[in-house]
């Protein structure tokens, strides 16, 4: 794991309270992310993946159980900042968040341009509205929003376009890193790959640093240059995107990558049998264990994160120093 | 007509009348404009689209959930589109129906056992006895065993893949013989909906079940069909067996909607996707000529603006029709013109 | 089942759930005490029975339990008799004649004046009439005659009425008089200690008899004091709970559930069926409840049942209708709704099993917090003078209360249990109300 990545989390929980128990929504999740980077955080629905942006953004909702690690972002360790310091210095300012679903979650009595330039003025980025309007005005046209569009409410507009808004509004205030939750799913083929394109633009441009999360693998290739794999709260793999899709090593990520449907390939899918743990009161051991076809008696324990090369860490025992079994 | 046909849709049109302010008509959406196709018993045919093109107006029509404005649908050789509440109640019973939300396809006030039992007491089914064998073999049927313990769970209780699995043995409760499927899986995880699908697979080969696929999902499709319908703004565009049409797609719609779907491959990162410029038509005022042609790369000036185009049978043969004036004697003649 | 314990389980967290739910199981406990301990006949009888049933009750007494305050001893009622005591009566026989002497002791212990003394007596006899001489001799030892005189087979000597003894104890009425003590100058004050009543009579055959009752009328009175007609309101105030019970649960229910269904119905069928129900609410919103009310009893009938229906007919087309055809407008676009469908389920079906169902919860807490106000209209109505002539219910204690001035002569007692009581049930299921609200609805609860 390079020691000098650009974003680091190490040992980050984010732990529910609900009638039913403790949900262990993000559980020991470390992850370390170069500049200019993106990582795609992968994973089923319920996996945690959300939970981890928010924890990220310190977004917590108030029933949190547990909040703990560490999250070093260029060199500034935000956990241990105070929540104002945080919402002023760090919030929008430094990381941005395209939430899940944003395209439904605009104010509907709002400008589209007027709701891009929103966030500048609430974190005081800058002072006068007209120049929050003008970065709005750029972050539209860098996102794809024809200009004539910037003054009509966000019913008048596509999902698409409405999503374009949305990742304008986090995009205009120049943030180090932008974290996407599933910014695309439910958007149409051609919308998606458009959006794509917006991304990997946007990327090239000025260098932007993404975590992007989403369950769809296929997409993720899309603009990925590391990908961390997430299972019942527990990132299993982080790799980087060209030994990721070529031949991933943790079970699940190799179970994963054949459910996908090929367009072009002739392999038919597979599906993985079973469902995911609960996140309350998940497995002692390995949380994937009892779907796993290659679980054997050490999986009762909890696996190890062992390094296969640089940058590639795996959450499992089959790569434990001394056994090759598999 | 086809008499070996299990379904016969013809000429089909489902518009939605407009109004403002709840009387003065300002106009129809268009959402199903003259679809025809039939569907044999053992046969899946896909229909893929946008959001918006008209799939779930088709799918519902065929249910009889709408009435088509106009055209025909002859189920087992009986025009659906005539019946009458008794007819319209024995038909429901030959189709299956599964949707898109799992979830809220369920009564969630419901546990398994009653929400199975609801079909089978609408269609008359008294005997308890007989009820409950039905329900255990159609439980059975879509894997949730032991059925003991699935019997009194509410839906919230099941994971997406289990409560698509209790739909789909709800669908086939009444020993139907055909599926409409409305994006059976795209609520699902992806490591659960090939199950799903080959679940469906399954029992198509079991009860020999015609099913109509609809998705927007192509990739899925060429897995999980025999022929493919590609809808664009109320119509279908292309239709082909499911090989053919994804190895060599004619319609420069289905074109460009396969190029911007990409296997999992770390390469994507590096290119940019082509993707036609504008957005899906309006289908309250569909633009004139082709439905597509605003958007086409490979448009015929002076043609595919002002006509609407035929279908007609591509170069490629065995039933690959296109949409297209491109395959058109007119339109081979006026792109000469144009060189 | 688990969804019940779940529903238990967040329902202990609100402390006034909790509290709320104990008043109405105490109201629901006491409802059915009181319609096994006092049957519905008996009640009625008690209620519209007259004053010959309540003659050892005093007028306007407060409850018994106003003792218990510190600085407070004020008489309660005592009854002493002859009857069923042989010691205190001893007869002689005068060859054809008889004599009988019966004592009657009373303990006088309190600090106030009771608030009327009466002596009733009894004469079994075959000829001539009894003649009797009562006399009250005090703790120290003065003897007032208190009656000379003979008596027919059942004599009520109201002392307190008798002005001619008024005077004799210098002008202080009997109850008063015969207690006071003399050597006290300004404010009767009274002697405390044990008096007695001797009532000697003469009888004019063997086989005469005589029985006395003395009847010392508290200040205090029962459970729940009594009115102005001697009634004691332990009677209303108990059977008071049932009746709320019952009329603002049926109440609630039946508009709750008719509005549920009209609801549904229109929104099932939409088109002209929904305008028209749209517009009979909108016609009906504008109608004022209570007058209608008012003119029912004045013009028809006040028996609560005829008002229980007619409050559950103007409740159908409320203004919860419109509340109700929103949440209806949602669940007809549900998959499960369209599915059904797709099976066949007929209408009828569809808006019974499937849509009424599924807002039924959503409305618990609706539905909860609508009963105390039916309960606060059954009492409103009675105050106004509509209430139910023959049922007794704590809005006719009220107004008895008010038409006989209880507040301006200080009867508190007679306007504060009933408007407790009311309240406390409006708390109770308020309380339980708004929890479930929270519960059922859980946008509001702001996790
Ligand atoms: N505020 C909360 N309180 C309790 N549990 C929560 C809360 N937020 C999320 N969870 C639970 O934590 C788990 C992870 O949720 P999360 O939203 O992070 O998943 P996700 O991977 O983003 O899923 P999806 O793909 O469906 O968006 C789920 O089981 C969810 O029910
Ligand atoms: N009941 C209705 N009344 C009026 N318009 C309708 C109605 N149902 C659908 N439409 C319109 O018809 C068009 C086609 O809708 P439809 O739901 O069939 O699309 P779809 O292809 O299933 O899209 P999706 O992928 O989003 O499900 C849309 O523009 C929609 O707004
Ligand atoms: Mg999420
Ligand atoms: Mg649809």
């Amino acid at each position: 794991m390079s020691i000098n990545g650009f974003l680091q989390v190490q040992d980050l929980s984010l732990h529910f309270r609900t009638l039913q128990g403790i949900v262990q929504a993000v559980d020991d999740v470390s992850l370390t992310l170069g500049k200019g980077r993106t990582l795609a955080i992968l994973g089923e629905s319920g996996c945690g993946k959300s939970s981890l942006a928010k924890a990220i953004l310190r977004l917590l909702p108030r029933n949190v159980q547990a909040y703990r690690g560490r999250i070093v972002l260029d060199g500034l360790d935000t956990m241990s900042l105070p929540e104002e310091r945080f919402r002023k210095e760090v919030r929008w300012t430094k990381i941005a968040l395209v939430p899940q679903a944003a395209q439904n979650a605009l104010n509907p009595v709002v400008k589209i341009s007027e709701q891009i330039a929103e966030p500048l003025l609430v974190h005081r980025r800058v002072g006068q509205k007209s120049e929050a309007l003008e970065r709005a005005r750029e972050a539209a046209r860098v996102v794809g929003i024809p200009a004539d569009f910037l003054e009509r409410y966000p019913f008048e507009l596509s999902g698409g376009m409405r999503q374009r808004a949305a990742i304008a509004m986090a995009l205009a205030s120049r943030p180090d890193l932008v974290v996407l939750d599933e910014p695309t799913s439910a958007l149409d083929v051609l919308t998606q790959a458009n959006l794509m394109n917006v991304f990997k633009e946007i990327k090239r441009a000025f260098g932007t640093t993404f975590i992007l999360i989403t369950h769809d693998i296929a997409t993720a290739s899309e603009l990925a240059d590391d990908v961390a794999v997430m299972y019942a709260g527990q990132i299993v793999e982080q790799a980087p995107a060209s030994e990721f899709y070529h031949a991933p090593r943790h079970p699940y990520s190799q179970k994963l990558m054949a459910s996908v449907p090929t367009l072009r390939e002739e392999k038919s899918p597979e599906f993985i049998p079973g469902q995911p743990p609960s996140l309350i009161d998940p497995p002692q051991g390995c949380r994937f264990a009892d779907r796993c076809p290659a679980r054997f008696s050490r999986c009762a324990a909890a696996p190890p994160v062992v390094e296969l090369s640089p940058g590639h860490t795996v959450k499992c025992w089959l790569y434990e120093e001394g056994y090759h079994g598999h | 007509m086809d008499t070996d046909a299990l379904l016969q849709v013809k000429d089909l049109y489902t518009w939605f009348e407009l109004r403002r302010w709840g009387f003065a008509r300002v106009g129809y959406v268009r959402a199903v404009d003259g679809v025809s196709f039939e569907l044999y018993p053992g046969e899946t045919v896909a229909v893929v689209g946008e959001s918006g093109s008209g799939k779930s107006t088709l799918a519902k029509t065929i249910l009889g959930l709408y009435r088509p404005t106009r055209g025909e649908i002859y189920f087992a050789g009986k025009p659906v589109h005539q019946m009458k509440a008794a007819g319209l109640k024995e038909y429901r019973a030959k189709v299956g129906y599964v949707q898109q939300d799992p979830f809220g396809a369920l009564p969630p006030f419901m546990n398994v056992r009653r929400i199975l039992e609801e079909p089978l007491i609408v269609h008359g089914v008294r005997d308890r006895v007989e009820r409950e064998q039905r329900i255990h073999r159609a439980l059975e049927d879509v894997k949730l065993v032991p059925v003991e313990d699935y019997l009194s769970k509410f839906p919230h209780q099941l994971s997406g893949g289990q409560q698509q699995r209790l739909v789909i043995a709800r669908a086939i409760l009444l020993e139907p013989r055909m599926i409409v499927a409305d994006e059976p899986v795209s609520m699902l995880d992806v490591s659960v909906r090939v199950e799903i699908l080959e679940l469906l697979r399954k029992i198509q080969q079991e009860y020999n079940l015609g099913i109509i696929y609809i998705t927007h999902d192509l990739s899925t499709v060429r897995h999980f069909s025999h022929r493919i319908l590609v809808m664009y703004g109320g119509k279908v565009v292309e239709r082909a067996r499911a090989r053919d049409l994804v190895r060599n797609p004619q319609h420069p719609y289905t074109q460009a909607l396969l190029a911007a779907l990409s296997d999992p491959r770390a390469e994507n990162a590096h290119t940019l996707k082509p993707v036609p410029p504008g957005e899906p038509p309006s289908l309250l005022n569909p633009p004139p000529g082709c439905r597509f042609h605003p958007r086409c790369p490979v448009r015929i000036e002076g043609l595919c603006e002002r006509e609407a185009p035929p279908e007609v049978e591509t170069p490629q043969g065995a039933g690959h029709k296109a949409l297209c004036w491109l395959y058109h004697e007119r339109g081979e003649k006026k792109e000469e013109v144009a060189m | 089942m688990n969804s019940v314990l779940k529903r238990w389980a967040e329902i202990r967290r609100y402390p006034s759930a909790i509290a709320g739910m104990m008043i109405i199981l105490a109201l629901v406990a006491l409802s059915v005490y009181t319609v096994f301990a006092i049957p519905y006949r008996q009640a009625i009888q008690l209620w519209r029975g007259g004053e010959n049933l309540w003659i050892e009750n005093p007028r306007n007494a407060a409850p018994a339990w106003f003792n218990l305050f510190p600085g407070i001893n004020l008489p309660t009622t005592m009854v002493i008799e002859s009857q069923g005591s042989p010691e205190r009566k001893a007869a002689l026989d005068l060859d054809g004649l008889k004599e009988v002497r019966i004592e009657l002791p009373v303990s006088f212990t309190f600090d106030g004046f009771p608030k009327e003394i009466s002596l009733f007596l009894s004469a079994r006899y075959q000829t001539a009439d009894p003649y009797i001489t009562a006399t009250w001799i005090t703790p120290d030892g003065r003897e007032i005659v208190l009656a000379d005189q003979s008596i027919k087979r059942e004599a009520s000597i109201r002392l307190s009425q008798d002005t001619r003894l008024e005077r004799r104890l210098r002008g202080l009425s009997a109850e008063i008089g015969l207690f006071a003590d003399p050597n006290r100058q300004g404010e009767p004050v009274p002697l405390k200690g044990e008096y007695r009543l001797v009532v000697d009579a003469l009888l004019f055959a063997p086989g005469d008899d005589l029985d006395a009752k003395l009847v010392v009328y508290g200040q205090l009175h029962g459970l729940a004091g009594t009115d102005h007609r001697r009634r004691d309101l332990t009677i209303p105030l108990l059977w008071g709970a049932p009746i709320a019970l019952a009329f603002g649960f049926l109440a609630a229910i039946g508009s709750t559930l008719s509005t549920m269904i009209i609801a549904a119905a229109g929104v099932w069928w939409g088109r002209w069926v929904d305008a028209l129900i749209q517009r009979i609410t909108e016609v009906n919103l504008i109608l004022p409840v209570l007058p209608i009310l008012i003119m029912v009893g004045t013009m028809y009938s006040r028996s609560i049942w005829v008002i229980l229906n007619v409050v559950i007919l103007l409740g159908i087309f409320s203004g919860g209708i419109k509340t109700y055809r929103a949440i209806f407008l949602q669940v007809k676009e549900s998959p499960y709704i369209e599915a059904a469908r797709a099976y066949g389920a007929s209408s009828l079906r569809i808006i019974f099993r499937y849509m009424i169902p599924r807002v039924a919860p959503i409305l618990v807490p609706q539905f909860v917090a609508l009963i105390p106000s039916y309960v606060f209209l059954e009492a409103t109505l009675a105050v106004l003078g509509l209430g139910d002539p023959i049922l007794p219910t704590w809005g006719k204690v009220l107004d008895d209360a008010y038409t006989n001035g209880a507040i301006y002569r200080g009867y508190f007692y007679w306007v504060l249990l009933p408007s407790a009581l009311l309240i406390t049930t409006g708390l109770g299921f308020s309380m339980v109300g708004f929890a479930l609200d929270r519960i059922f609805n859980p946008r509001l609860r702001g996790l």
